[in-house]
């Protein structure tokens, strides 16, 4: 009997705001223990293996029909030029396809320009603002576009080097980026060539880039510009089929 | 009416047991909170296989019109070597090729099939941005926006807040309506807009 009282007692002289500290902590623990439970394999782990093995091999196989394209390419521009010499009539068509070649991003270019480097955060916080994200090098490119560049590429982990032209699309499929449907993933070094003082100083104000300094001071995402003042941007060897469009 | 009649220390008691009841709620929810965030943060080390499939179909469909590009440009290359090859013939190939960069830089009005979006509202520059480049990973072949074509190196953002939109785009006009207008396409995902498919759209050169 006592003990009932010693207990009641110690119940109701405790503040309320005592209670309200167990309460919390009591109920932190249970959602913590509740979520916690290991969780069991539901899928057979054979079908993720078969996954990795495919998307590998097609990755693989992209690499190896790109540089047999590139080749290819550069075999018909010799030849190309090597007919024009020959046959003088079709000098005019040469120089103008190969100019047009060269404004739709079919030529390797380099010039003066700016290096940008995008990363995830070094901070190992597993956040989704600390990640560099598809939207960030949609944005970084329309952006880039807008200040007066010239040539862009995109450089990824393991030196996959993609220039961005008209059909490209950048893409985020789970925890991959897909550049003109190529593999890639951080740290990105975007290529860009133009004016490099304009360059410098648009992607250094950080109004410009809001969304992006915001997550660089709170969240540790990796982006800043480089030394490099000589830039090289590769020319693109990705699809170009056009089977629908026409000149009027 | 039964009412219940509590002494002093009941009352108190009860009081205390509210309040801890309260906050083990506010516990529980803080802390699933948290744990969605975190499981939320760690989405790029989680292995998952619709993605994956998503990447994989991509990527495949990628190589194979790699493929076929690359047997184009065999056949191309077959020809130029071929020393017999006349002026006619290389004006050919020349013509194919200066009509398909032509169209990537937007030399010359371009007519096709395709679709036609109409936006009747104002989009901000991170939709128009996003919506371009899923269009251009359905395979968009040539897009005008308001009249204005869009090449390699147009800033999309400069369409932002304007008051409704007519976006011409040249491509299989079945692959893109679908991918436009389809539950959990880009109409789902991005903007709200209508789509129409049309045989023969024009869309002007590049200024």
């Amino acid at each position: 009997m006592n003990l009932i009282n010693k207990i009641k007692n110690f119940v109701v002289n405790q503040s309320s705001i005592f209670w309200a500290v167990i309460g919390l902590v009591v109920g932190m623990i249970i959602a913590i223990e509740y979520s916690s439970r290991i969780p069991r394999i539901i899928n057979p782990v054979i079908s993720n293996i078969a996954l990795d093995e495919m998307e590998a091999k097609l990755v693989n196989e992209q690499a190896a029909l790109k540089e047999q394209q590139e080749a290819l390419d550069s075999e018909i521009t010799d030849l190309q030029s090597k007919l024009k010499n020959k046959q003088s009539g079709l000098t005019t068509s040469v120089n103008e396809v190969e100019s047009l070649k060269e404004q739709a991003g079919l030529t390797a270019r380099a010039g003066e320009g700016i290096e940008i480097i995008l990363d995830d955060s070094d901070k190992n916080d597993e956040n989704a603002n600390a990640i560099a994200h598809a939207s960030d090098l949609r944005d970084l490119i329309d952006f880039l576009w807008s200040r007066g560049a010239q040539a862009i590429s995109i450089e990824a982990s393991g030196g996959v080097e993609e220039r961005v032209i008209f059909p490209t699309s950048i893409d985020c499929i789970v925890n991959t980026v897909l550049i003109n449907n190529t593999k890639s993933s951080p740290p990105f070094k975007v290529k860009v060539i133009g004016n490099r003082d304009a360059l410098l100083a648009a992607v250094n104000d950080h109004n410009n880039l809001k969304t992006i300094y915001d997550r660089v001071e709170n969240s540790g995402l990796i982006f800043f510009i480089t030394e490099n003042t000589q830039i090289n941007v590769a020319k693109y060897s990705g699809n170009l089929t056009l089977d629908h469009a026409k000149i009027q | 009416m039964i009412m219940l009649k509590f002494n002093k220390y009941t009352k108190m008691i009860l009081s205390k047991a509210v309040v801890i009841a309260v906050f083990m709620l506010v516990g529980m929810l803080a802390a699933n909170q948290y744990t969605l965030y975190k499981k939320l943060g760690f989405m790029k080390s989680i292995s998952d296989p619709n993605g994956q499939a998503l990447r994989i179909s991509q990527i495949y469909s990628s190589d194979e019109e790699l493929k076929h590009q690359l047997d184009d440009l065999k056949q191309k290359r077959d020809e130029l070597n071929d020393s017999a090859i006349n002026n006619a013939d290389l004006e050919k190939i020349l013509s194919a090729d200066e009509q398909k960069y032509s169209i990537l830089t937007g030399k010359g009005v371009v007519k096709g099939e395709g679709i036609r979006i109409e936006i009747n509202h104002t989009l901000v520059k991170t939709q128009l941005v996003d919506f371009v480049n899923a269009l251009k990973n359905i395979g968009a072949e040539a897009i005008s926006i308001n009249e204005v074509r869009i090449i390699n190196g147009t800033p999309i953002a400069q369409f932002e807040n304007q008051p409704k939109y007519e976006i011409k785009v040249l491509g299989s006009k079945d692959t893109l309506y679908d991918a436009t207008v389809r539950q959990g396409g880009a109409f789902d995902l991005i903007v709200n807009g209508s789509a129409e498919k049309v045989n023969n759209l024009v869309l002007p050169e590049a200024k």
